[in-house]
């Protein structure tokens, strides 16, 4: 009787432990990527996009094989080089590319020893503040799998550069000419201010605290960083971007990186993505953060 | 009745995660040592609050322990690497052996030496030992 009452009482554990697996699985799956539907599509070729992180390419593997020469650099009205969507035809956005700023030629880049051992360290612990869903600003916003977006406002003299994935959020640059401010409270952002350069969007940013990386591999910085940025779209499916990283607190000499590619992804709008749910790397937002996992790559 | 304890201790680990993600929040990513540091040191059956705050300006490390009225300044602070290994070419960059970063700071005729536990993770700790003449102890800091 004993053992007929031990089977039962498992036998109903079994069953309401089926019970709640279906229900939080299902809760789950209504979550999925994060991306609403339609746009599997859009969050499968993102962790492509990570995979090509991990590698450490860019501008390969985008799945578009040998194409037709793309159309021409789209241009408003006043002859700029329109970095984001063009008015008229399907929005879109760009697909990641950057993501180790210094891109095979590591030993080439002035180091200091301690940022050069901590970023040895984060190739092998990738415990990045972006799979924690904390805004990662500059080069970071690049290499979002799921694309980052310009939003072009040239009535207000400014441009908004979404990333979708991971924090979800946008950064402003300032378009009017204006000059920084003298006390910039740090932020994962910073305060970033643009002018053009012929065809060329040059970009500094100045004001960033040290509360995320740089790029997915950790490159370091200090608050002391200044980061200038250079956008040229060469045609409508290429956009390149370099980069100036000025940080005395992380490296002995300002450097530069190589070019990086961006492809534009016609059609791809911004969705909902709610990175608390849709995190690629939940352990380390919830655990003891004191522990990497390294069984996999984490590139939410 | 074993169940009348799952919502405490549901409490305890919603608490734990909001204490850690808390912890997370503040966490700074740059130099190892610079931050605020929380945590203490021992004297034999006796435990000592301490908070230890270092600043990197590009150049050196300064500090202070204990800020307010009763604080002192850290007379040095030194930090070594051992170089790790990092992964052979063609395997998967975690494969590698990190470097390791040994921190030691003297304030007040102490003198701290301890190791970095995860310099990677923004809780990461200094552990240690401490020595002052013929005393001498452990400690335990935690970024916050």
């Amino acid at each position: 009787m004993k053992t007929q009452s031990t089977n039962r009482a498992v036998a109903l554990c079994a069953c309401v432990a089926l019970a709640l697996m279906v229900a939080v699985t299902g809760a789950f799956a209504q979550d999925d990527d994060g991306a609403p539907p339609g746009q599997g599509a859009a969050a499968g070729r993102g962790r492509a996009g990570g995979g090509q992180g991990r590698a450490g390419g860019q501008g390969r593997g985008q799945g578009r094989g040998a194409a037709a020469p793309a159309p021409p650099t789209p241009r408003r009205a006043d002859g700029k080089p329109i970095l984001g969507s063009v008015p008229g035809q399907p929005v879109g956005g760009w697909g990641a590319g950057v993501t180790t700023l210094p891109q095979g030629q590591l030993d080439k880049i002035p180091f200091q020893p301690w940022a050069r051992a901590v970023y040895e360290v984060r190739q092998i612990d990738q415990f990045e503040p972006h799979t924690r869903c904390k805004a990662s600003g500059v080069s970071r916003q690049f290499s979002t799998p799921y694309g980052t977006e310009f939003v072009e406002a040239p009535d207000l003299q400014r441009m908004y550069i979404m990333d979708n994935g991971g924090p979800n959020s946008y950064r402003i640059i300032y378009l009017d000419g204006r000059a920084f401010p003298e006390n910039i409270p740090p932020t994962n952002y910073g305060y970033s201010i643009g002018h053009w350069e012929g065809d060329t969007l040059v970009v500094e940013t100045r004001g960033l605290n040290e509360k995320f990386w740089m790029d997915t591999r950790g490159t370091p910085h200090t608050a002391q960083l200044k980061f200038t940025e250079r956008f040229t779209r060469s045609d409508m499916n290429t956009l390149h971007y370099t980069a100036t990283i000025d940080d005395p607190g992380a490296y002995t000499a300002t450097w530069t990186t190589t070019d990086f590619t961006l492809r534009w992804r016609p059609g791809e709008e911004l969705f909902e993505y709610i990175c608390q749910q849709a995190n690629q790397g939940p352990t380390l937002m919830v655990g003891s953060q004191e522990e990497v996992d390294n069984t996999r790559f984490f590139v939410p | 009745m074993r169940i009348s304890y799952l919502p405490a201790r549901l409490c305890l680990v919603v608490a734990a995660a909001a204490v850690l993600i808390a912890g997370g929040a503040t966490a700074q990513e740059g130099h190892p040592l610079a931050g605020t540091w929380y945590g203490d040191y021992t004297t034999g059956q006796q435990t000592t609050d301490i908070t230890v705050i270092m600043k990197w300006d590009g150049k050196s490390l300064t500090g202070m322990i204990n800020p307010g009225p009763n604080s002192k300044p850290l007379t040095s602070v030194v930090m070594d690497i051992t170089p790790g290994k990092p992964a052979p070419q063609g395997q998967q960059s975690t494969s590698g052996t990190p470097p390791v970063f040994r921190a030691r700071f003297e304030v007040d005729g102490m003198t701290f030496e301890g190791t970095l536990k995860n310099p990677v993770a923004g809780n990461r700790q200094l552990t240690g030992t401490w020595k002052r003449g013929n005393q001498s102890g452990t400690f335990k800091i935690r970024r916050v």
